[in-house]
């Protein structure tokens, strides 16, 4: 009892020193030590995107997202980046090493600023106020005070939940607790007060694993590496969960998986005078990771849909419920450099429990990494005369070996006799 | 020796047929000639045919207005010599002159297709046609209109005899050419060919449906339906053109099979080539029937799975072979 005593003391004493360094204290400190950085196209010379950086202790190192600099570590040949400080200083940066999954970009500068950035090791106490600093849509530097809200739920990738405006142009800046220690680097924004930061300790260990292997620059292979390596983690633990099933239909279909997997449900059989009635129920990991302006993965989406149409004749139902299976397509934003086209076989499938299915499987690569695919699933059931369930997926940025396994324990846990 | 004077039309086509037992011919424009002709170019009394003392029969021009010619551009100046089937023109008008003893093609014996063709045009086989066409279009409505949408199946429902009439136009565009061509229509027939058409073609896509949901859309099945469609559009237009029209065999094929290719062509959708922003959209066939209708064997989950790697070996391969 007494130790906790001791501890509340000691808080007591960390928030009455850290009231005492103002905000307008920490701002004049610290401006000097963030960067605009600028993607210039080098044809034009004109701007393509900018965002904020910001000086660490270690030399010569800035901060920024990679979705700041992605053009120039994607197309080099075709844009380059730029920094302007507060003293309209200019210079030119080069990516050094990049953590797609987290959006955090190393980036070498010769900008020398007095004050430095500090990487908090701690985490902060929920409610902590924390200080997010960035250069929103090319206005000037700003501070944005807000609250430490902990962990972002349910979400995947771990992100702080800031109670705070961060607007575009403030990405890659630094949110900063009272101390002046960056705490998270500002990713993402949900508008009204809801801002992102990718926690510290992930910037922590792009720093320890730079420092490590310094010489391999070679960005490309380390984007490739860090997404089958996050697509291994995150289906290791889908595959290895044990399936919840909910009720769906005359069946059962997969439920929330796992916590990060989110699922929603409507339908029409209330307010529809339609004599189809569908029930719908949708489920996914629906945070991306960003690559480029047009390529995005890591999504993972599951679709069930159950229609029955009791008044129907089973010829007519059938001609509608094939309408419902015409289109299908990734979720995930790609263009024709990035993915092949769809490779898809459709079949007629019986499955080892007796069900049958008409089921389709497509897949497509990724043209520049290697043993990584996108993936969907469409299976619609054949075995009743009035009613249907459909069940689909997509993954994306999978291996092989995963998606396999997946559409294996989807199909298998997907069930409607 | 007798005389005969055919009167042509423009296309050559005979329009009325004389025989004179007499020496000498009168023709031209006024009553009072042995041929009386009607063109507006014609003088009253514009030429004559006259027999010689050795049989022989000579054209010549009465100074007409327009002349007489054996020889396009070459006013006839006197009297000529004529031979048995010569073509001869008064102005524009064009007659042929023949000998009582001109051959005459030998008759031609019952085509056994043409025979068959004109069967086509059986009232009673047309309206049991037109019956299942209209049963067809019906079952399409009922299959894709619900009762609730009353709306839409009446509109569909006005529409129907809309759709027939359109049906109808085809065959009675041949009947028109065929009647300008060679006094003949022989519309029923037209009619009962395009419907004999129309039905099997019904057929086929019906019978395509279940193959294709059978083998789970495979290529050849699109093929065989593609290849069955181009065969009954030309056998269709074939026979059609065969009742309408005096040209050779070989034409009429020809003809049938680009009308059909072009329609064929047409069915196969331009879209496939114009639409880019679906490129990227895999590309599967989405047929569903109940499972009765499936005359195949299903495959085992074990062996659609080992049929995915194969997938995702191809895309692979493809990711390789940067364009």
């Amino acid at each position: 009892m007494r130790w906790i005593w001791f501890c509340c003391c000691l808080l007591l004493l960390t928030t009455l020193k850290v009231q005492a360094d103002s905000a307008e204290q920490l701002f004049a400190r610290y401006e000097p030590a963030l960067l605009q950085v600028r993607v210039l196209e080098k044809a034009s010379g004109a701007k393509s995107s900018i965002g904020t950086g910001f000086v660490l202790e270690q030399p010569n190192l800035l901060v920024t997202n990679y979705h700041v600099v992605s053009e120039a570590v994607l197309f080099p040949d075709k844009y380059q980046l730029e920094y302007l400080a507060v003293n309209q200083q200019k210079g030119a940066l080069t990516v050094l090493a990049v953590d797609v999954v987290n959006d955090l970009a190393l980036v070498q500068t010769d900008y020398q600023p007095e004050a430095r950035f500090s990487i908090q090791t701690e985490k902060p106490v929920q409610g902590a106020t924390l200080y997010s600093l960035g250069n929103p849509h090319d206005l000037g530097m700003i501070l944005v005070p807000g609250t430490y809200n902990g962990l972002q739920k349910y979400s995947y990738y771990p992100r702080i939940h800031f109670t705070g405006a961060v607007n575009a142009g403030m990405s890659g800046g630094p949110t900063v607790d009272a101390s002046g220690k960056v705490v998270g680097v500002n990713v993402a924004s949900a508008g009204n007060q809801l801002g992102f930061l990718v926690p510290a300790d992930a910037l922590q260990r792009l720093l320890a694993s730079y420092q490590q292997q310094q010489n391999d620059a070679d960005l490309p292979k380390q984007i490739a590496q860090q997404l089958f390596d996050s697509q291994q983690k995150m289906f290791s633990e889908i595959l290895a969960a044990n399936w919840q099933l909910k009720d769906f239909g005359p069946g059962k279909v997969p439920d929330e998986v796992v916590p990060f997997i989110r699922c929603w449900g409507e339908s029409n059989v209330e307010k529809s005078k339609d004599q189809l009635k569908k029930v719908a129920a949708f489920c996914s990991q629906g945070e991306e990771i960003f690559l480029s302006q047009q390529f995005s993965t890591g999504r993972i989406e599951m679709q069930f849909e159950w229609l029955h149409g009791a008044a129907l004749h089973p010829l007519q139902f059938f001609n509608r419920y094939q309408q419902n299976i015409s289109s299908a397509n990734a979720d995930n934003q790609a263009s024709k450099e990035d993915v092949t086209s769809f490779e898809c076989q459709h079949k007629v499938v019986q499955q080892a429990n007796g069900q049958h299915a008409k089921t389709i499987f497509c897949v497509r690569a990724y043209r520049n990494f290697a043993a990584l695919f996108d993936v969907l699933y469409l299976a619609a059931s054949l075995d009743h005369q009035q009613q249907g369930v459909i069940s689909h997926f997509t993954l994306s940025g999978v291996s092989q070996e995963n998606a396999q396994a997946f559409a294996r324990k989807f199909s298998e846990a997907v069930l409607w006799q | 020796m007798a005389i005969i004077i055919e009167v042509l039309n423009k296309q050559h086509k005979v329009t009325e047929r004389h025989k004179f037992s007499q020496h000498r011919v009168a023709l031209g424009r006024a009553y009072d000639n042995d041929v009386i002709l009607y063109d507006k170019h014609i003088c009253p009394h514009h030429a004559e045919l006259v027999q010689d003392e050795q049989g022989q029969w000579l054209l010549r021009d009465l100074a007409s207005m327009n002349g007489s010619y054996l020889q396009p551009k070459q006013p006839l100046t006197e009297a000529q010599p004529l031979a048995s089937g010569q073509l001869c023109w008064l102005g524009e008008q064009a007659v042929r002159i023949y000998d009582d003893s001109h051959q005459v093609v030998p008759a031609m014996p019952f085509n056994p297709l043409e025979q068959l063709l004109l069967r086509c045009g059986h009232l009673g086989m047309i309206l049991l046609l037109l019956l299942f066409v209209v049963l067809e279009e019906v079952f399409h409505l009922w299959l894709s209109a619900p009762e609730q949408q009353q709306a839409q199946w009446s509109r569909s429902l006005a529409n129907l005899p809309l759709l027939l009439l359109v049906l109808t136009l085809w065959p009675a565009v041949l009947a028109l050419w065929s009647k300008i061509n060679q006094h003949e229509a022989r519309f029923l027939p037209q009619l009962g060919i395009t419907f004999i058409g129309l039905s099997v073609l019904a057929v086929w896509q019906g019978l395509m449906v279940i193959l294709n949901f059978s083998f789970d859309g495979a290529a050849a099945i699109n093929w065989l339906q593609e290849g069955g469609r181009l065969l009954i559009f030309t056998l269709l237009l074939g026979a059609n053109f065969y009742l309408a029209m005096q040209v050779s065999t070989g034409k009429k094929i020809a003809m049938a099979f680009g009308l059909a290719l072009l329609l064929s062509v047409q069915s196969l959708g331009l879209g496939f080539w114009f639409d880019e922003s679906r490129q990227l959209a895999p590309k599967f066939d989405n047929s569903l029937l109940p499972l009765n209708f499936y005359l195949n064997s299903p495959v085992s989950a074990e062996d659609f799975a080992a049929q995915n790697n194969q997938l995702f070996e191809t895309a692979a391969k493809a990711r390789q072979e940067q364009d």
